[in-house]
């Protein structure tokens, strides 16, 4: 039989366990660290150039660059009054549009598509059963069409039965993928339950790259793992995993476990 | 008068720092020991906190966020310790079993939860401690820890994994007998 503990229970006890246990700290610690003060060197405030708005600043300097600013202010703004302004004269393009360029943000980085490959170049270690499984484009759950899941079975990291490693990715882009992990994640993913993380919390959570071309998880034999996405049926693990996905975050896995991509 | 302090302390005033950790000097060291689950560990940490405070105080820039900073503080001064102790601490209980008292339930929860949380690496614990001790919000915690949301909410979620399971663990055998059932 398996008992299961509730989120509001836990909350429960850990609260009341931590609320146990000593609260005051003796008076020696604090006497000892004080009479360590005046022979503890101090660090230098550092200073930022903002600084000299504030009042950390001395006064004919802060003057000094509140008067600097006023008069770059004025400046651009009649420079930016003057490119505008509607003058029937040619303008040679080049000096202007560089200016008005510089003011306004970029757009966002235009993405290659395709296939994502993967070629898998793993060790030894990483023999097992390799399904992968690509989200349908019509799904519905935000953001998992934008993901490819993939999970390891078998034993590729030793990890005990049930245990499952899966990463989300962005099937759109073109990108090979590095995955390094290491006997932490080994650990991490001993729990059950942690397959239940939503997508962006993962890549928060392990990968220190997201969107370009590498993703990397922390060390674990060195093994580097690259391949292309394929798609198999859906195993039941998967399937599983979709349905605890659905139970947290309110989405329907079955629209796309009935059709997976290809 | 919490800004004063510290306004006077950053500038030198010891009177005023000694006031300052006198005030704050208890929280720190309770977090430390709920970290570090060791009164002697404890006060180490808080001692090192307090001198740290001191030391780094003049680059405090937001006098608001004294506090935070020194949870901050005192957490890593809990991270030192726990790697230079590397003490193989007893798994003992720190305050007396009232067999009625049901806050925590039952002594096994206790030497459960006790157990599990010894485990934790000394990153997952702080941030139980900060959010069940001291009731902080996640980005209260990303501040005090100075790490991305993302990354609180991830150790918390193996974090409370890590104790549900050694709650868990004990009941399975109790339901087993039937107790439970």
């Amino acid at each position: 039989m398996t008992v299961r503990i509730g989120d509001r229970e836990l909350d429960r006890l850990m609260a009341a366990w931590m609320d146990e246990g000593p609260t005051i700290v003796a008076e020696t610690v604090i006497d000892t660290a004080l009479a360590q003060i005046p022979t503890t060197r101090r660090r230098g405030r550092r200073w930022r150039p903002q600084d000299v708005f504030t009042d950390r600043a001395p006064s004919m300097l802060r003057y000094a660059a509140i008067l600097v600013s006023l008069v770059v202010l004025i400046a651009a703004t009649a420079a930016l009054a003057l490119v505008l302004s509607p003058d029937p004269a040619p303008q040679p393009p080049g000096p202007t549009e560089p200016a008005l360029a510089s003011a306004t943000p970029s757009g966002p980085p235009s993405t290659a598509t395709g296939r994502t490959r993967i070629s898998i170049t793993g060790a030894a270690e990483m023999e097992g059963e390799w399904q992968f499984f690509v989200a349908d484009a019509s799904a519905e759950f935000p953001d998992l069409n934008r993901y490819a899941f993939y999970q390891f079975t078998g034993s590729p990291c030793d990890c005990p039965a049930g245990a499952y490693l899966h990463l989300l990715l962005d099937p759109d882009e073109d990108y090979p993928v590095t995955v390094r992990t290491d006997d932490r994640l080994v650990m991490r993913f001993g729990f059950p339950s942690s397959g239940g993380m939503r997508p962006d919390e993962y890549i928060n959570s392990h990968v220190s790259k997201s969107g370009e071309c590498e993703v990397v998880f922390t060390q674990f034999m060195d093994t580097v793992i690259e391949g292309a996405f394929t798609c198999f049926d859906v195993p039941s693990e998967v399937n599983e995993l979709l349905i605890n996905l659905a139970g947290e975050f309110s989405f329907d896995p079955r629209e796309f476990v009935a059709t997976p991509n290809q | 008068m919490r800004q004063d302090l510290v306004s006077r302390a950053q500038l030198g005033d010891e009177a005023a720092f000694a006031e300052l950790a006198t005030g704050v000097a208890d929280r720190l060291f309770a977090v430390a020991y709920r970290i570090l689950r060791d009164v002697e560990a404890a006060n180490d940490a808080t001692q090192e906190a307090l001198v740290t405070l001191w030391r780094e105080l003049p680059a405090l820039r937001d006098h608001d966020r004294f506090e935070a900073w020194a949870y901050r503080i005192v957490v890593n001064a809990s991270y030192a310790e726990s790697r230079r102790a590397r003490r193989s601490l007893p798994v003992a209980l720190a305050m007396p079993v009232n067999p009625d008292d049901d806050m925590v339930g039952s002594v096994v929860d206790r030497d459960q939860l006790e157990r599990g949380f010894r485990r934790l690496p000394a990153e997952q614990r702080a941030v139980l401690v900060l959010q069940h001790y001291l009731d902080l919000s996640l980005p209260q915690i990303a501040e005090v820890m100075g790490i991305p949301v993302g990354t609180v909410r991830s150790r918390l979620h193996y974090a409370r994994d890590a104790m549900r399971a050694a709650l868990e663990a004990d009941m399975r055998p109790i339901a087993q007998g039937g107790r439970l059932a």
